[in-house]
């Protein structure tokens, strides 16, 4: 199975063919790659199949002329940053008129790294005692649904059925009890005499 | 840790619901670790395996289109033709000049690549302030190359044909205008729009010709062709044939109801044939009887579910239906007409102000505030008993006026139900109430 190093390098590799021989197959190739995840941000912000079938097809023009300019670290992520401000800015333009905006500030091209959770590296085996103090602490369905999730490797509908609630919230108690176990952890390692 | 979990492969299994529990939990796990994941899984889920795939099949299309590689073989025969060309209308223009001098018709306008006046613009994206009515080239504004885009724009919808010249179809309405190099009294007319020119050097726009058929060859009126990225459009005309001006290797979208979305690349001449499409025919559910625009209706008005329509920006409902499902005849009438189709549904009080009046006296006035008017958009379901149910507030609003609102409308008493056919359906309802 091809590792996230793989992919990065050959991502790496055709966005430098690109810049060298500005061949616009090769780049096609790589959004190839990525379109479908392009499609989804577009659809999930725009809401409209037909504005993001032409949002998919304008961030590639758009990729045309900058990728060229900027420094691109892990292109996913680069990538994810255009799509999203692409569409938050359609959004924007769509329910203010008025607004003059520059085309795309520079912010807009960095990258997005994504967060690494404590519970998200691979095999949590090494269980720190803060870890089990917090998760105790969590409220009876975070607490569930994240051991469920974690633990047991159980899919949203597994838990949805056992804990008899409906996905769309195993999935938020899983949000939630994330975000309560690191700041619990975070609150101990502050205070590690306690 | 594997990348491979987001592929578009393993997102559709994931969709159509192939995986095996551990892996839904896999794929899972990796969308909460990365937002571009979660997000497109997000958005991914709200479409059907079906649209999903049509939709990923016409954007590979339409990729392909965009980066493919002309073919250059024997440039030779085009130079040598556009010689002969050039050759040929040399003569012919000199012989009509020594007949008679005002015979320049100039409809060549269009052919000559040199003059690229008609730049291609996204009427929402772009600001257009620079096309020149005489072919000019030095009186255009050519900005540098950074990609400029002015949000000030309204969105307005514009077919080019090149039997419009550029003075007839865009008009400005900034006084920028006036700051530019053109003679602006050329260009600026009553209704204005803004637009400003795409600032890429060199861009070349092409004619585009072609006609659409079925795979029987068979001509296909009212297709909707569209540049895609673009809000410009036209449509085939009664032999399946039209014409449209396009930047030289865009992609287009071919849509026509019953038949699958294609795309297809701008060239001079191309003949599309469409494959159907059954699907797309469930779309089309619910006939609206009355013309007029979404906004302003204040009554009730059926739903109508069908992408198509909506996009075909056509006020008169009535005539998009005709035209785009075959069998279907839908008579305009204001109320309630025993011979067409279906009857909508009908309030309890009688009247759709009779019930907006009920409504208004459920309601404790302590909620709004003085002196301010408000204007709520209301959407719920009439169930095929008459009940109502799905109330949603569209407009934004204060928590407790939202409630105050459901209550209120949970608490009517039964309507009575639309009829499609002599048989009750459900039917979504939209009012307006407006309070001061």
């Amino acid at each position: 199975m091809p590792t996230t190093k793989d992919l990065n390098n050959s991502d790496d590799l055709l966005i430098e063919r690109f810049r060298k021989e500005n061949d616009l197959e090769v780049l096609g190739q790589l959004y190839h790659k990525y379109m479908h995840l392009v499609y989804g941000v577009c659809l999930k912000y725009l809401k409209n199949r037909e504005e993001s079938q032409d949002a998919v097809m304008q961030i590639f023009e758009i990729l045309i002329k900058e990728i060229p300019k900027h420094e691109i670290n892990v292109f996913k992520n680069w990538l994810y940053g255009v799509s999203k401000n692409y569409c938050l800015m359609k959004l924007r333009k769509q329910t203010s008129e008025k607004a003059k905006q520059h085309a795309y500030a520079d912010h807009f091209f960095m990258e997005n790294a994504p967060n690494v959770h404590l519970l998200d590296k691979e095999a949590p085996v090494d269980l720190t005692k803060a870890l089990k103090t917090c998760i105790d602490k969590l409220k009876e369905t975070q607490k569930q649904s994240v051991a469920l999730f974690y633990f047991e490797h159980k899919c949203y509908r597994e838990i949805a059925a056992e804990l008899a609630i409906e996905e769309k919230k195993v999935k938020s108690h899983i949000q939630n009890g994330k975000r309560n176990l690191k700041a619990c952890i975070e609150q101990i390692e502050k205070k590690p005499h306690e | 840790m594997s990348d491979s979990k987001f592929t578009y492969r393993h997102l559709k299994n994931y969709l159509n619901d192939v995986l095996s529990n551990k892996e839904r939990n896999a794929l899972e796990k990796k969308a909460l670790q990365d937002p571009f994941d979660a997000d497109a899984l997000e958005g991914l889920e709200t479409l059907s395996a079906q649209e999903l795939d049509t939709d990923m099949v016409f954007l590979k299309q339409a990729l392909t289109n965009r980066t493919k590689k002309t073919r250059r073989s024997f440039p030779i025969f085009k130079i040598a033709a556009s010689i002969l060309l050039v050759v040929g209308l040399g003569s012919l223009l000199y012989t009509i000049n020594t007949s008679k001098n005002a015979h320049q018709k100039l409809t060549k306008i269009e052919d000559s690549k040199e003059n690229s006046d008609y730049v291609f613009i996204d009427p929402r994206d772009t600001h257009f302030d620079t096309l020149p009515p005489q072919i000019d080239s030095t009186q255009i504004v050519v900005q540098d190359q950074n990609f400029d885009i002015d949000y000030s724009v309204k969105e307005e919808n514009i077919s080019i044909t090149p039997h419009k010249t550029p003075k007839s179809v865009l008009e400005t309405k900034n006084k920028k205008a006036a700051s530019n190099k053109i003679k602006s009294s050329d260009i600026i007319k009553d209704e204005e729009i803004t637009i400003k020119a795409i600032t890429k050097k060199n861009i070349d726009t092409i004619q585009v010709s072609g006609i659409v058929t079925d795979s029987n060859g068979t001509p296909l009126p009212g297709a909707e062709i569209k540049i895609i990225g673009t809000n410009i459009t036209t449509t085939t005309d009664f032999d399946g044939k039209f014409t449209l001006i396009s930047p030289k290797k865009a992609s287009l979208a071919i849509n026509y109801i019953g038949f699958k979305k294609t795309a297809i690349r701008a060239e001079d001449q191309i003949a599309i044939i469409l494959h159907e499409d059954i699907s797309e025919l469930e779309e089309v559910q619910i006939i609206g009887y009355s013309a007029t625009k979404r906004a302003e209706q204040t009554g009730v008005i059926s739903s109508i579910k069908s992408e198509k329509i909506q996009q075909s920006k056509a006020i008169v409902i009535e005539e998009t239906l005709s035209e785009k499902v075959a069998g279907v005849q839908v008579e305009a009438s204001p109320q309630q007409d025993s011979e067409t189709m279906q009857a909508a549904s009908i309030p309890p009080n009688g009247s759709i102000d009779a019930f907006k009046t009920w409504v208004y006296k459920q309601l404790d006035p302590s909620i709004f505030k003085a002196n301010k008017s408000y204007s709520i958009n209301t959407s719920f379901t009439v169930n095929t008993k008459g009940g109502i149910s799905n109330i949603k507030i569209l407009t934004k609003l204060d928590r407790s006026i939202k409630k105050e609102f459901k209550k209120a409308l949970l608490s009517s008493p039964n309507w009575k139900p639309a009829y499609k056919n002599a048989e009750a359906i459900e039917e979504e309802v939209r009012l307006v109430f407006k309070i001061n």
